[in-house]
């Protein structure tokens, strides 16, 4: 009898997960879906996409890319951050997990080069598999600022407006812990290993950010990936000599001269892995794109004066920063791509 | 006749609870400092107090300029937050000056020919001017400098050439606008300079904060050009609250309260306040739309003539400075033509606290953490 019932619940669970198996997963219903794509020199990344109830299908998808380094988590923490927020405003949201970072592939030796090269136009051509029209962007950080300027080359035409957060313009060496960490290879991971290197963590990404209980801990232990030798070698020359020059050539500089997105620049005053002096003249440095500066302080009775992660994950931030990138996406008026000549941007 | 004696008694009343008010947390000059007149060409007399070092001076003079709604006061509040007598301290003679309509300086009075409606233009010109002739002519570092050489002294190269200089040029140390002052100053060809600090001093203000307007403004309608803003008054009926709240806009706006103690605060805000003429406030209101740093005519490009400086300037800027915050005063350090250094004071650099706007003047630490960095630049451009 009781090998009869075990059997009975064997043929039950197996005709429920076959059913459950085959059953189509339906994109409109919603939800966090995480999907492996594969770069044109193999190595395979993660990208997340949050589609909001109703398909979003009626406003252009986001796609967040973090800072080098770090992963969803500092979109999206436990279900907290701005990709289920912008999610819940309405939007087809995608992260991606650049090389080197989270749930993506970590080649030997990988290069910043190449994420521009190789990770940006596999995450787009995925996205645009499925949704066409322009893609708008949230970026952050040192990455940010160079995928920003990939909308001069590798991802021409396909990038409508830019939210950048914390993106250098002027790189430099911000203090001498940042440039020590890089010097040892960009063992961001490793700061979570002692109390001395949990505080320099803190003093270069979080440092009197305000944030939720545990979640600067959860970001330290889980958001962080080591930048490796070549990646943080090539951070580091960027802030010495004040440019970076891409695969094929081009440098961050000549590329800034023909940026022309409309962009919303928001910069934290307390930032000490970017700081906001290095972050200030995207208006001269890119006359042709439309942009808007915002510096967080607390004189505008925000919540503090954000760091580098609280402008993300800040206790403040779903109330001080998202509702702004929400609000420049829906802002009518501005040109789908930078297809159009930049005078019309203007 | 009643109500009118009531409202006078309550204003004798008023009157008499501010100057007590404000003296109260007035400290004396100390004994080494002496006072002088400078005159401008216009016809002001400013307000220069001298810090004659003990012993040889071991570098040039040194005039220090306070920034707007401020006065001399700002570098000698008491012996324990005084630029001005750090420098003395450290071989240097220190001047400090209130520019006009603040401190002891003459205020506007059309009927002794001190018209109101004076710019930042002016200012630079007149004052800013004033001033550095004034210190070169009056300075005792090269009689003292003589002294020494007459009883025997070793005397460095640096020594030697200020003795001889029949008007040696001195260093300058500039805070917020004092700083921006100088940047004019020297744009325009202004003479007689050797080496420059400036301290949290702008040169765009255009930052997309919602409190820039509130900050700059009131805006040109309510503000004649002829008036000053009367910034001395207003701070002393607000002395009741100042230093006991926290994160009030003043707070916010002017300094960090892990660098300066509320006692502090309350003794800079009283007796180092300056008023405001309206057309200096109408003109830093324009930059907070325009992004320029221009003559009050809009003729003169300021910043695009910066290039043309070629004196040496230390650039410091504040970490937690919300009114001149860091891109603002970077943007003055790009500008500037010739040879520069940058520093930035902030727990990342090594200090106790990130500074705010005035700790860099009247900070507790102040004086161990910053100033011997901008002692040190002077020294380093010495003669070789």
């Amino acid at each position: 009898m009781r090998s009869l019932l075990a059997v009975a619940v064997l043929i039950v669970s197996v005709v429920s997960s076959v059913a459950s198996a085959k059953a189509p997963v339906s994109i409109e219903n919603g939800g966090v879906f995480r999907r492996k794509i594969v770069t044109s020199d193999g190595v395979p990344l993660a990208l997340y996409r949050y589609v909001p109830p109703g398909g979003g299908r009626e406003l252009a998808p986001v796609l967040l890319i973090p800072d080098l380094g770090m992963g969803r988590e500092v979109f999206d923490l436990d279900g907290s951050g701005l990709a289920p927020y912008l999610e819940a405003k309405g939007r087809d949201v995608f992260v991606l997990e650049p090389r080197g970072t989270g749930s993506s592939g970590v080649p030997v030796n990988w290069s910043i080069k190449d994420i521009i090269a190789r990770d940006l136009p596999a995450a787009v051509k995925a996205i645009r598999a499925d949704r066409e029209g322009p893609i708008e962007l949230v970026v952050h950080g040192y990455l940010g600022a160079l995928v920003m300027v990939s909308t001069t080359d590798e991802l021409q035409a396909q990038i409508g407006k830019i939210a950048a957060l914390a993106t250098p313009t002027d790189a430099e060496v911000p203090n001498a812990l940042a440039e020590a960490l890089l010097r040892s290879g960009g063992r961001l991971s490793g700061l979570n290993v002692d109390q001395e290197s949990a505080a320099i963590f803190e003093t270069l990404f979080a440092k009197h950010g305000r944030f939720a209980p545990g979640h600067l801990a959860a970001l330290r232990s889980r958001a962080f990936s080591d930048l490796g030798p070549v990646a943080s070698g090539e951070l580091l020359r960027w802030m010495r000599n004040g440019d970076f020059t891409f695969a094929d050539g081009t440098t961050f500089r000549a590329r800034l001269a023909k940026y022309d997105r409309p962009t919303l620049q928001l910069i934290p005053l307390r930032d000490n892995w970017v700081h906001p002096e290095h972050a200030s003249r995207l208006r001269e440095l890119a006359p042709n794109a439309k942009v808007s500066v915002r510096l967080l302080s607390m004189l505008d009775y925000i919540a503090e004066d954000y760091t580098h992660l609280s402008v993300l994950q800040g206790a403040g931030a779903s109330r001080d920063i998202y509702p702004l990138l929400s609000d420049f996406f829906d802002r009518p008026g501005v040109p789908p791509s930078n297809t159009v000549a930049s005078g019309e941007v203007r | 006749m009643k109500r009118s004696s009531s409202a006078a008694a309550l204003l004798l009343f008023g009157a008499l609870a501010l100057t007590g008010c404000a003296s109260w947390y007035v400290h004396p000059l100390p004994t080494e400092a002496h006072e002088f007149r400078a005159r401008t060409r216009d016809g002001w007399e400013l307000a220069m107090v001298q810090y004659v070092p003990k012993g040889v001076p071991t570098g040039r003079p040194v005039l220090l300029c306070h920034g707007i709604s401020a006065n001399g006061r700002h570098m000698d509040l008491d012996e324990a937050h005084s630029l001005a007598r750090f420098f003395a301290e450290h071989g240097r003679e220190a001047w400090t000056m209130s520019l006009r309509g603040t401190g002891q300086s003459d205020r506007i009075d059309p009927a002794k020919h001190r018209p109101g409606g004076y710019s930042f233009d002016t200012l630079w010109n007149e004052d800013t001017r004033a001033a550095i002739e004034f210190v070169r002519t009056h300075a005792q570092t090269p009689k003292l400098i003589a002294d020494a050489r007459h009883d025997g002294e070793t005397l460095t190269a640096e020594q030697l050439e200020i003795e001889h200089e029949p008007m040696p040029t001195i260093d300058y140390v500039g805070h917020s606008m004092g700083g921006m002052l100088v940047y004019a100053y020297l744009s325009q060809g202004g003479p007689g300079l050797h080496a420059v600090v400036t301290m949290g001093s702008p040169t765009r203000l255009d930052w997309g904060g919602i409190a820039e307007p509130l900050l700059v403004g009131p805006s040109e309608q309510f503000l004649s050009k002829d008036g000053a803003i009367p910034m001395e008054g207003l701070a002393l009926f607000s002395m009741i609250w100042q230093g006991r709240t926290s994160g009030d806009p003043l707070e916010r706006l002017l300094m960090n309260p892990d660098n300066i103690k509320p006692a502090t605060w309350q003794r800079m805000v009283a007796i180092g306040t300056g008023d405001i003429s309206n057309s200096v406030w109408l003109q830093l209101e324009r930059m907070t739309t325009s992004g320029r740093f221009e003559s009050f005519d809009g003729k003169i490009n300021y910043r695009e003539d910066m290039s043309r400086i070629h004196v040496p300037v230390l650039v410091v800027a504040g970490k937690l400075d919300r009114i001149a915050v860091a891109p603002a005063v970077k943007d003055g350090y790009r500008a500037l033509g010739g040879p520069k250094e940058w520093f930035l004071a902030a727990e990342e650099s090594g200090f106790h606290a990130d500074y705010g706007h005035m700790d860099m003047v009247v900070g507790e630490r102040a004086s161990k953490e910053l100033w011997p960095k901008l002692i040190d630049f002077l020294d380093r451009q010495r003669a070789q």
